[in-house]
C-alpha cells in the first residue's frame, strides 16, 4: 500500500469543493460544509483502509454522485428556476414591447401621411426613441427580477438605458468600422456599451462582473443575428406597414429576447451566485432570529 | 395521506431506516447503510445530502437540537432524527415491501437464479 501525503489529501478537498459548483447557490449556502466535511471523512477512511486505490475508488464514486445529485438538485431547484424564467420572459417582454409600440405610435401615422413634412427627421426619431424605450423597459423588467433594493434596481435601468443608447451612438458613429470587423464583429463591440455600464452595477465587490460585458455583448448580438436568419421575419418590401408587418416585427423581437435571455442567464447565474447565496443565508438568519 | 409518499426511492429509504434507530449525522448514516447492506449501497455525499434536504422539507426527518459533548464528536456535525411523519412512511414502505417480497416468494423467484 502506498503512502499518500497530506497535500494530496487537501487537494482532493479543494478539488472537490471546487467541483460543488455544479449545485444550486441555495443549496451550497446550506450543505456545502456538511458535504466537505463527509467527504473528508470518506477521504480520511479510504486512504486509512486502502492507501492510494481506496483514493482511486473513492474518486470514481464521487464525481458521478456529484453530476447526478446535482443535476437532480438543479432540476428541482424552483427558486434558481424561477430566477431563470422570470429573467426570460423579462427579456422576451422587453425587447419586442418597445419597438412595436414605437412603429404603431410612429411610423404608421407617419407611413399613412396623416403627418406630413414632419420637421425633423422622423425615421431617426423614431430608431432614438425605440432604442430608449428598449432600454427604460428591459432596465425595468431586468431590474425586477434580482429581488434587489430600490436603489439598485434604479441604477440598473438607468444603465441599461445609457447603454443601449451609447451602443446605438457607437454603431452610427462607427458605421465604417463595419467593413474593418464585420457587422457581427462591430455590432459586439459596440453592444458591450451595455455590459460595461450594467456592470458598474452587478459589480458589488464582485469581480465576476467583467464577464458580464462579453456575455451581453455575445448575447445580444447572437440572438439578433438568429432572429435576421429567419426568413419569415424578413420585412416586407418598404411602404408595407400593415398588421403584417406589426406581427412580424413584435415575432422577431420576441424570438431576439427569448434567445438573449436564453443566452445570458447562466453567465449571469454565474456573476450573481455568491450574493444570492449570501442573501439566503441572510433570509435564514433572520427567520431563525424572528 | 401517508401513501402519496411511496414507493421511496433507494437513498430515501436507507436514510429513514438508518435514523429509525437512533439519531445520526451524515457520515454516520452513510456508514451505517454501508453496513447495513454489506457494503452493497455507497450513499455519497451528494445524494446523501440532496435526499435529506428533501425529506427536511417534507417534514419526514428533523434535525436534533442537541449536539454531543465536543471531546467525543465535531461541534459542526448536524443530527438528524425521524419525525412521527417520517416512522409512518418507513411503516408503510415497509408493509409495502414485504408484500412484494410475498409475492416473489409465491412465484419462487428466488429459485430462477
Amino acid at each position: 500500500m502506498r503512502a499518500i501525503s497530506g497535500r494530496s489529501l487537501s487537494l482532493s478537498l479543494r478539488l472537490y469543493r471546487n467541483l460543488l459548483r455544479a449545485y444550486p447557490a441555495a443549496f451550497l449556502a446550506e450543505f456545502e460544509d456538511l458535504l466537505c466535511q463527509a467527504f473528508g471523512d470518506l477521504l480520511n477512511r479510504a486512504v486509512r483502509t486502502n492507501g492510494i486505490r481506496g483514493l482511486f475508488a473513492l474518486w470514481i464514486r464521487s464525481v458521478p454522485d456529484i453530476m447526478y445529485s446535482a443535476l437532480r438538485e438543479r432540476f428541482r431547484s424552483a427558486s434558481d428556476w424561477n430566477f431563470r424564467l422570470s429573467w426570460i420572459l423579462a427579456c422576451s417582454i422587453a425587447i419586442p414591447t418597445p419597438f412595436t409600440l414605437v412603429f404603431l405610435v410612429i411610423f404608421i401615422p407617419y407611413k399613412v401621411r396623416l403627418l406630413l413634412n414632419p420637421p425633423f427627421d422622423f425615421a431617426t426619431f423614431g430608431f432614438v426613441l425605440s432604442v430608449s424605450l428598449h432600454g427604460l423597459t428591459s432596465g425595468y423588467l431586468q431590474s425586477r427580477t434580482f429581488g434587489w433594493k430600490r436603489l439598485r434596481r434604479f441604477l440598473w435601468v438607468l444603465s441599461t438605458i445609457a447603454g443601449m443608447t451609447s451602443a446605438m451612438g457607437l454603431m452610427l458613429a462607427f458605421y465604417p468600422l463595419r467593413t474593418l470587423i464585420g457587422h457581427a464583429g462591430a455590432q459586439i463591440l459596440c453592444v458591450s456599451a451595455v455590459g460595461i455600464f450594467q456592470s458598474l452595477v452587478l459589480a458589488r465587490k464582485n469581480v465576476r462582473a467583467v464577464a458580464w460585458i462579453p456575455a451581453t455583448a455575445i448575447g445580444m448580438a447572437a440572438a439578433w443575428s438568429m432572429r435576421n436568419a429567419m426568413p419569415l421575419l424578413h420585412l416586407p418590401i418598404r411602404g408595407d406597414f400593415g398588421g403584417y408587418t406589426t406581427f412580424l416585427i413584435l415575432l422577431g423581437g420576441l424570438f431576439a429576447g427569448i434567445a438573449y435571455g436564453v443566452l445570458t442567464i447562466l453567465p449571469l447565474e454565474w456573476i450573481l451566485r455568491r450574493e444570492m447565496a449570501q442573501d439566503l443565508h441572510k433570509g435564514g438568519s433572520k427567520e431563525l432570529s424572528s | 395521506m401517508v401513501e402519496e409518499y411511496l414507493p421511496l426511492n433507494h437513498a430515501d429509504f436507507h436514510i429513514l431506516l438508518a435514523l429509525a434507530d437512533e439519531e445520526r449525522h451524515g457520515y454516520a448514516i452513510m456508514l451505517h447503510v454501508e453496513e447495513l447492506t454489506e457494503g452493497a449501497v455507497h450513499l455519497g455525499p451528494g445524494t446523501l445530502y440532496t435526499s435529506i434536504k428533501r425529506l427536511l422539507a417534507s417534514g419526514m426527518i428533523t434535525e436534533s437540537g442537541e449536539r454531543p459533548d465536543a471531546e467525543l464528536d465535531d461541534q459542526r456535525r448536524r443530527y438528524y432524527r425521524l419525525s412521527k411523519l417520517g416512522g409512518k412512511v418507513l411503516s408503510a414502505e415497509t408493509t409495502r415491501m414485504e408484500k412484494m417480497l410475498r409475492h416473489a416468494k409465491s412465484k419462487r423467484v428466488a429459485r430462477m437464479a
